[in-house]
């Protein structure tokens, strides 16, 4: 049976997907993204555990750790994609100076 | 002499967070100071190839052994696309001094990093690394994109966000999978091990991989972006986005076909993602009206030239694919340049208002041999890509596929023989001369793309070295 971790890790992501896809408004797709962008988080998380396992720092009293590399991945990763975050939202900030409107769909019509 | 290859990557990083305090002691020194670091990072790579001809280089970060540590794997062809990457970035440095909008300083430190991060793309053996690298180049890359700040700019710029994101997610999924499946990141590791993955979990590790790096290397269904982007951008970023960011983007996906999974039944998918981007790229070209947008579409077409020979996976195609990566690398980034100026000098960005603006020998002769090699006209470098990609198709009977490729061309070379007729009209109106930061990078890059074009013994050389990287070296 797969654990029930990976299963929320790869509905995060999908929902992630879907709301970029679907929502018309610049702020709920950048809400997509980071939703997808944790899904991923929780899915290299998920597979450096180990049941039982404690963090991993050298300690007599425990046997068994967790694996350390992906949760240096994860560090990573969510410093990354923090940064991008950041930087899509401050897009969306000089977008609306310049159109006033957040809406792709009115976004078109301004073009016209 | 011995470089290590880590240094390509320091020096431009140093350098870009030296740039503020070089910044406080004049704002004047910035661009020259930016010149002089790519021109020697340029030679650095030159020296580093030369190494690597002789034995792939393994450099190994911080004294932790690999498989556990962070290793440099640094084969024939990695340095020469790094060399590649690295002139190119040279060359456009040189245009960018036409950049006067404020704040400069952060334009320049941009810069730096987006060459970091391809040429770090381009050289790490790690996994890992190469995803965080391909964050350094797209972050870099978003930046520059919307650096005009106006509404076309932050408009593509955010398009290449969103796209880019949700592929660097993928990446991330592929990474986890195959990570979760041998608990290793070394490529090399990897490939050894591959064995015991399961196979259809590999296949789905092989195919976010490939989605992933495929949003850099504007593989068809991923490359809305790139029209917008490109339009929006400065004119010497599209230049940048063309030869340094999808330029490392494609190589990371040669890398993930060959030296990671080494794959050869599946490489159908490959050719068909392949010929769908070059007939979505060259089609939508031939209808565009503004010069930069058409530009950007033939660099899909011209990218997706090299997903396919990668997918066909010959020897002779896929040393056409890195013949037409260099090709493209040189030729494209010229055309950007040439269109920045027209766009400067004829006010707008309607081909059609463009008449007799090459008529000018300093602009159109460079123009010409950049156009003629990119259409693949034989004493140019763009008639080596698309030849041995056509040969090594030949060689496994894939007919339909060649056909469907030259059927492409065609229209390629349709839009640019019009574009030539426009810009090489009689017309009355006066053009302002270019400067000499316009033209001597004109001037270059097409020395390059005629002498390599006379001379492609050396390239063919350190093509040669492609029948051990298929076999899964460095």
């Amino acid at each position: 049976m797969i654990p029930y971790y990976y299963l929320a890790s790869i509905a995060l992501i999908v929902i992630g997907i879907y709301v970029v896809i679907a929502k018309k408004n610049l702020i709920k797709i950048i809400i997509g993204l980071d939703l997808m962008d944790t899904g991923v988080n929780l899915l290299l998380i998920a597979i450096g555990y180990v049941k039982g396992g404690t963090a991993p720092i050298e300690n007599a009293n425990y046997a068994l750790y967790v694996d350390p590399i992906p949760q240096a991945l994860v560090l990573t990763a969510i410093v990354i994609g923090v940064s991008v975050m950041a930087l899509a939202l401050s897009m969306v900030i000089g977008l609306y100076k310049n159109i006033g409107t957040l809406e792709i769909d009115e976004l078109r019509r301004v073009k016209e | 002499m011995m470089v290590q290859p880590v240094l390509l990557i320091a020096l431009p990083l140093f350098f870009a967070f030296l740039l503020p305090l070089i910044s406080l002691w004049s704002k004047k020194v910035l661009k020259y100071v930016v010149m002089g670091v790519m021109a020697f990072n340029a030679i650095l790579a030159f020296i580093v190839l030369i190494e690597a001809l002789k034995a792939p280089i393994f450099d190994i970060i911080a004294g932790f052994q690999p498989p556990l540590g962070i290793v440099l794997m640094v084969g024939p062809l990695g340095a020469f696309i790094a060399l590649v990457i690295n002139v190119a970035a040279f060359v456009i440095s040189l245009y960018s001094a036409t950049v006067t909008k404020e704040p400069l300083l952060k334009y320049y430190m941009l810069s730096l990093l987006i060459l970091m991060g391809a040429t770090g793309m381009v050289l790490t053996g790690d996994l890992f690394n190469l995803f965080v690298f391909l964050e350094v180049t797209s972050i870099a890359a978003y930046g520059l994109a919307s650096y005009n700040k106006d509404r076309k700019g932050f408009e593509g710029a955010l398009k290449y966000v969103i796209m880019g994101s949700i592929g660097s997610s993928f990446v991330l999924i592929g990474i986890a999978i195959i990570y979760a499946q041998l608990r290793t990141l070394n490529m090399l590791d990897i490939a050894t091990r591959l064995g015991e993955m399961d196979p259809y979990t590999k296949i789905v590790a092989f195919v976010s991989l490939f989605l992933g790096f495929g949003v850099e290397a504007e593989m068809f269904p991923l490359n809305a972006w790139v029209p917008e982007t490109y339009d929006g951008a400065p004119h010497p970023v599209s230049a940048m986005f063309a030869s340094m960011s999808a330029k490392s983007g494609i190589f990371a996906l040669a890398r993930v076909i060959f030296t990671i999974f080494a794959f050869s039944n599946y490489l159908w998918f490959v050719v068909i993602m392949g010929i769908l981007t070059v007939f979505f790229g060259e089609i939508i070209a031939y209808v565009q009206k503004n010069i930069k947008r058409m530009l950007a579409y033939s660099s899909i077409g011209q990218m997706g030239m090299i997903i396919m020979g990668l997918g066909i996976g010959t020897v002779l195609s896929v040393q056409g694919a890195f013949f037409q990566m260099f090709s493209h690398a040189m030729g494209k980034a010229l055309l950007f340049i040439a269109a920045g100026y027209m766009i400067y000098a004829a006010g707008t960005d309607r081909m059609d208002k463009m008449k007799g603006i090459g008529r000018n020998p300093l602009i159109g002769i460079p123009l010409l041999i950049g156009i003629l090699s990119i259409m693949g006209m034989p004493p140019f470098i763009g008639f080596y890509g698309k030849f041995y990609i056509l040969m090594g198709g030949f060689q496994q009977g894939y007919y339909a596929i060649i056909a469907l490729f030259l059927a492409a061309s065609i229209v390629e070379v349709a839009y640019y023989a019009r574009f030539i007729k426009i810009a090489f009209e009689k017309s009355e109106r006066k053009y302002p001369a270019p400067n000499i930061w316009v033209y001597a990078p004109l001037i270059i890059f097409a020395i390059i793309i005629v002498l390599f074009g006379i001379y492609p013994k050396p390239v063919m050389d350190i093509l040669s070295h492609v029948a051990a990287f298929l076999a899964g070296g460095a």
